[in-house]
């Protein structure tokens, strides 16, 4: 369980941080739509950075 | 432990099985989606020459009930369905039909701009993006086809569900995010599609689980009808309020009035969906994105013009409008359609590799009077 609990901590941060940029961007516009594009960047962002070590190593 | 290993074993079936079964739909379903993410400006750029041009003071515009003569001039014998309202040009568009219980094939679209009373051009229905949106929407097969994507859309649920429980141990001796480019193919897209999978998974059950509340706005609605506008209609014969000619005006500005600060979004005439049978239904909207979707109706009798009641929506249909934003990604701007697209462009990179891990598991375990050929050629 503890083992599961480590491999999902990265993930439910991430998807924690979607989420919130999800339901921020519907509050208001400029600076409410940046959360909004902080929060769904942070996916990608894991992504490209993901390849990017796993390809130097 | 045993326990432990055939719960797992069940979660891959489901996973499995779930992923397979809508894989063919989400992946026409994310196809189709990517041009609608962008379909304002794709239909701003075919309509080249009549890009909206907001309403200055010195313009003088046509009352709107001038707007909806003009729009029966084109369709005499129809009555007026729906009148919305153009954001950023004054531009009315009118829906027409035979009676108010219309189907939506009978039904006519007709936006006029405010300032000549003529029809707007580019904007006719029957484009590419219609086909698409269509598509998208029921694949051209109505209620049941909406209902068959909706299950799909739920089965997309399960599977990203799924896939969570199952991540765990395919990375349980791996660091987060690690891609194995030294190893086979197959394990490079498995962990390709563990780490994108794995990292879109909000917005994919996000985008999923609206997709499958929009499915059902059709029964949302009617129970909506039934619940609370047939309430305020009840003891009354039946008989839809006939459209009379000079109405629709004052019932707009009686509506924002009655709830200053807000804008109206559209009209619904008796009879139709979004109306009871003796009220014109006005929505009106908020600033925000937030109170933008989440429409109060205002019922304004449609004999003597008077505001009967201001109507705030139920949860389940604030469900419903909540799930549009968030399904269509329209409410931050341009960056966040293309985040949108992004995210798209990786669940369809997702359900390929998914498929190909699939037919490569069968390839794994081949007999070996199946290897013979292959090895001799």
């Amino acid at each position: 369980m503890k083992r599961s609990a480590g491999t999902l901590r990265t993930p439910a941060v991430i998807a924690v941080i979607s989420a919130i940029g999800l339901i921020v961007g519907l509050l208001g516009d400029s600076g409410y739509d940046f959360v909004a594009w902080i929060g769904l960047s942070i996916p990608v962002i894991a992504i490209l950075y993901s390849i990017r070590r796993s390809r130097r190593t | 432990m045993a326990g432990n290993n055939n719960s797992m074993k069940a979660w891959c079936w489901v996973h499995k099985w779930t992923s397979l079964i809508c894989t063919l739909f989400l992946l026409m379903l994310c196809l189709t989606g990517l041009p609608l993410v962008f379909h304002d400006e794709i239909e701003a750029m075919g309509a080249e020459g009549h890009a909206p041009v907001a309403a200055t003071a010195s313009d003088k515009l046509i009352t709107l009930d001038q707007v909806i003569a003009r729009a029966l001039q084109e369709k005499p014998g129809d009555v007026p369905l729906y009148m919305s309202f153009d954001e950023d040009q004054p531009v009315v568009n009118i829906t027409t039909g035979p009676a108010a219980d219309a189907a939506e094939n009978q039904m006519s679209f007709f936006p006029i701009d405010r300032r000549t009373g003529e029809l707007v051009t580019g904007d006719e229905e029957g484009g590419v993006m219609d086909f698409i949106l269509q598509l998208h929407t029921d694949i051209f097969l109505g209620l049941p086809g909406m209902l068959l994507l909706g299950f799909m859309g739920f089965l997309f649920f399960l599977s990203v569900l799924s896939g969570i429980v199952i991540y765990s141990p395919f990375m349980r001796k791996l660091e987060f995010g690690t891609v194995r480019y030294g190893k086979t193919t197959r394990t490079k897209w498995l962990d390709y599609h563990n780490l994108l999978g794995i990292v879109t998974l909000a917005w994919a059950m996000v985008v999923g689980v609206t997709g499958t509340i929009n499915t059902l706005s059709e029964p949302i609605t009617a129970i909506w009808r039934a619940d609370v506008l047939e309430s305020m209609t009840a003891g009354e014969t039946g008989a839809i309020a006939p459209f009379v000619s000079g109405t629709a005006g004052p019932a707009v500005d009686a509506a924002v009035k009655a709830a200053p600060g807000m804008r109206p979004q559209f009209v619904a005439f008796p009879g139709v969906a979004f109306s009871s049978r003796d009220h014109l239904a006005v929505f009106l909207q908020g600033a925000t994105p937030l109170n933008k979707k989440l429409l109060t109706p205002v019922l304004v009798d449609a004999r003597d013009g008077k505001v009967d009641a201001i109507a705030p929506m139920p949860w389940y249909m604030k469900g419903l409008l909540l799930s549009q934003p968030l399904h269509f990604g329209d409410y931050g701007g341009l960056p966040m359609k293309f985040l949108w697209a992004l995210l798209d462009i990786i669940t369809i990179i997702i359900l390929g590799s998914g498929v190909y891990l699939w037919l490569g598991k069968k390839m794994t375990v081949p007999s070996p009077r199946h290897l013979a050929p292959v090895t001799a050629a």
